[in-house]
């Protein structure tokens, strides 16, 4: 794809004719402003929630009780679960797409401009509901992040708290996606097929398709519970008719294309950090959009492998087996061509393709473990313990998390201007990385050996593993500040970077100036 | 894409996510109707919000008799005709910005308002100065 940059000229940047101060930051409609706000939103949220991981292993460093009481680590591993999937990861994501979209796709801005400014104000609100709402009587939400009645028909105030906090989440996702929906089919460049799209987008084209379709299941299923608390309906309520495990099909439902919501864009990222450290084109781009939205599609149809143990027809076992264990088939593929395009590349090792390949490991790895747990009899056997805790962080922190750090050091040096210190990025993956094993594959051992998730006890069996898992997870939220420091020395100086400070990579983006322009693409790129 | 691509887009994209929601309402969740019809809404909103405005434009025409402003705005196109000689570029304050005026007289039209501030405040200046040109 060559691509002539239109007459757009990146030499003057008109950023000291805007609002300068909080203003600036408060009537923002540039995408890149606002995708800056969303990724120290989401960082900042990551602390949050990582504060409360560690409180969760500080009472699980050894048997006994230590730290705080039941009731209270419930609310944590609660709010921990909310706060990662709603406030950290997702706006992490989407602050990738308000920064790189336009600019992948030569667009000025995104389409609507001031409902993306809209979209992000309305998180504060909710992670100040979320928070606060461990003060209130009866403290915070203490059902676990799913929400599950009987539990969340029975607490107090903090779980409306919650669940508003949860509908104010959801209209900023839903508007966003309509912002991205509509930015990436009507705002492309002139030549700028579907098919000549990068990855990134076309990841975020299917997510976005997702969050469109699930977010009223959400917003319905945590509506009837409110309305099974105060209005006197009995949807989930045994005692009034209605069916509690009803509720768990409608959260599955939405809950199993909420994980590739977090993982689509992960792959994004690591398709476009992958094939530029490797230097040769990605391998297969039409078969990873196809993979994509395969599975997709596929996120529809399996919910139910999150709930074995409800009880349900050997035939529905059967099918929801066969269904899950069918993503892998996508998954396969694009973890395959992954490989093959590192394969006889020019490879080299910089922080971000670090990351990515500690990502094409460790997701790797949580999807066999997501294997494992599709097989109903295995299932039967490993629900609810730290098994299941282990493999859904290898797909979350290893999977995500690890590929938002390989898109923030990829894109760093176009956001800043400036490169970041490499020792300390290599500093970071490393230690995260040790760290995150240390913390997570112990869990394993304690999930086969028994041990029950959102338990603030357990037995003397337990102990040695879950200390060295406490003491990784010490290790690795320590390991976070390394990227704080990093981000705070490029954004204060350092060696400037060159439009194109990676010699592989390809892409719109890396024809404008960095830091990128206030304003870019004025007048839209040629694609040839 | 085709507007045609774009109606097939949203089409598909709403007999989803009603389908979804009405199977869930089949089954007693029927809370989950009313969000999907408003969401499904919002979408189609938001495309015909964006379709509406994708082929607005102004064009600035300046000869020696004339000066016309075409304003095109949603679909409707609008035409300004003023006498160089009698007509006045004014800039005026609006909240952290500025907007830019073309009057003569009392007929007045708003130019400029596709351009960031600076390229507002550049037109306005280009604007005085050819207008003045044309005076003397």
């Amino acid at each position: 794809m060559a691509a002539i940059p239109g007459g757009a000229d990146h030499a003057h940047d008109h950023a000291h004719d805007h609002p300068s101060g909080i203003m600036r930051w408060v009537t923002t409609t540039n995408h890149k402003d606002i995708g800056s706000m969303y990724l120290w939103f989401s960082f900042a949220m990551f602390i949050v929630g990582g504060i409360m991981a560690m409180v969760i292993r500080a009472e699980l460093f050894e048997p006994g009780l230590q730290v705080v009481d039941p009731d209270r680590f419930n609310q944590m591993t609660t709010l921990h679960g909310l706060i990662m999937v709603f406030g950290a990861i997702m706006p992490a994501f989407v602050g990738f797409a308000n920064w790189m979209i336009p600019l992948m796709i030569g667009a000025s801005d995104m389409a609507f401009a001031r409902m993306n400014n809209w979209s992000f104000w309305l998180l504060p609100p909710a992670a100040i509901l979320l928070t606060t709402s461990l003060l209130v009587p009866g403290g915070a939400a203490a059902s676990g992040w799913t929400l599950y009645p009987p539990l969340t028909v029975q607490m107090g105030m903090g779980m409306d708290m919650a669940i508003f906090a949860v509908h104010i989440l959801g209209i900023s996702s839903i508007m966003g996606s309509i912002n991205i929906v509509t930015t990436i089919l009507n705002m492309r460049a002139p030549g700028m097929t579907l098919m000549k799209m990068p990855l990134f987008c076309w990841t975020w084209l299917i997510t976005a398709y997702l969050v469109i379709a699930v977010m009223p299941v959400l917003a319905g299923a945590v509506t009837m519970i409110l309305t099974d608390r105060h209005f006197g309906t009995s949807f989930f309520n045994a005692a009034g008719g209605g069916d509690p495990v009803l509720y768990q099909h409608i959260f599955w439902f939405f809950g199993h294309p909420e994980v590739y919501i977090i993982a689509i864009p992960a792959f994004g990222v690591v398709s476009q950090v992958i094939p530029a450290f490797s230097r040769k084109p990605l391998f297969g781009y039409a078969s990873m959009v196809y993979a994509t939205s395969s599975i997709a599609i596929l996120s529809f149809i399996v919910w139910a492998h999150h709930m074995y143990t409800v009880g349900m027809p050997v035939a529905g076992q059967l099918y929801f087996m066969f269904a899950t264990m069918l993503i892998a088939i996508p998954t396969g593929v694009k973890v395959f061509n992954w490989v093959a395009t590192m394969w006889r590349g020019s490879l080299s090792f910089e922080t971000p393709m670090l990351f990515s390949i500690g990502f094409l490991f460790l997701f790797t790895l949580g999807g066999f473990s997501g294997l494992v747990l599709s097989m109903t009899a295995v299932d039967v056997q490993l629900h609810d313990s730290y098994y299941v805790v282990a493999h859904f962080h290898y797909v979350m922190v290893a999977g995500a998390l690890f590929s938002a750090y390989a898109g923030a050091y990829y894109w760093l040096p176009k956001w800043t201007g400036h490169m970041y210190d490499e020792k300390l990025g290599k500093l970071h993956f490393w230690l995260s990385l040790v760290f995150f094993n240390m913390t997570f594959f112990v869990q394993h051992f304690l999930g086969l050996a028994g041990m029950p998730r959102r338990i603030p006890d357990y037995a003397l069996q337990f102990a040695e593993f879950n200390m060295i898992s406490s003491i990784g997870a010490f290790g690795f939220g320590l390991s976070q500040l390394v990227f704080l420091v990093v981000v705070l020395k490029c954004l204060k100086g350092g060696e400037k970077a060159s439009a194109k400070p990676w010699d592989g990579a390809e892409g719109l983006e890396w024809t404008v100036p960095s830091p990128a322009p206030h304003h870019t693409f004025e007048t839209p790129p040629i694609i040839k | 894409m085709t507007p045609r691509a774009l109606m097939a887009f949203f089409l598909v994209t709403a007999a989803l996510s009603l389908l979804i929601a009405s199977a869930w309402a089949f089954a007693g969740a029927w809370w989950v109707l009313p969000f999907a019809g408003i969401e499904i809404s919002a979408l189609g909103i938001a495309f015909i919000a964006f379709g509406r405005r994708v082929g607005d434009f102004e064009r600035i025409h300046l000869d020696d008799d004339r000066l016309i402003v075409e304003v095109c705005e949603k679909a409707r196109l609008s035409r300004h005709e003023f006498v160089p000689a009698w007509a006045v570029v004014e800039t005026r304050r609006a909240g952290p910005g500025s907007e830019v005026f073309v009057r003569c007289r009392d007929r007045q039209v708003a130019v400029g308002r596709y351009l960031d501030g600076p390229a507002r405040e550049l037109l306005a200046r280009e604007l005085s100065a050819r207008l003045r040109a044309k005076r003397f």
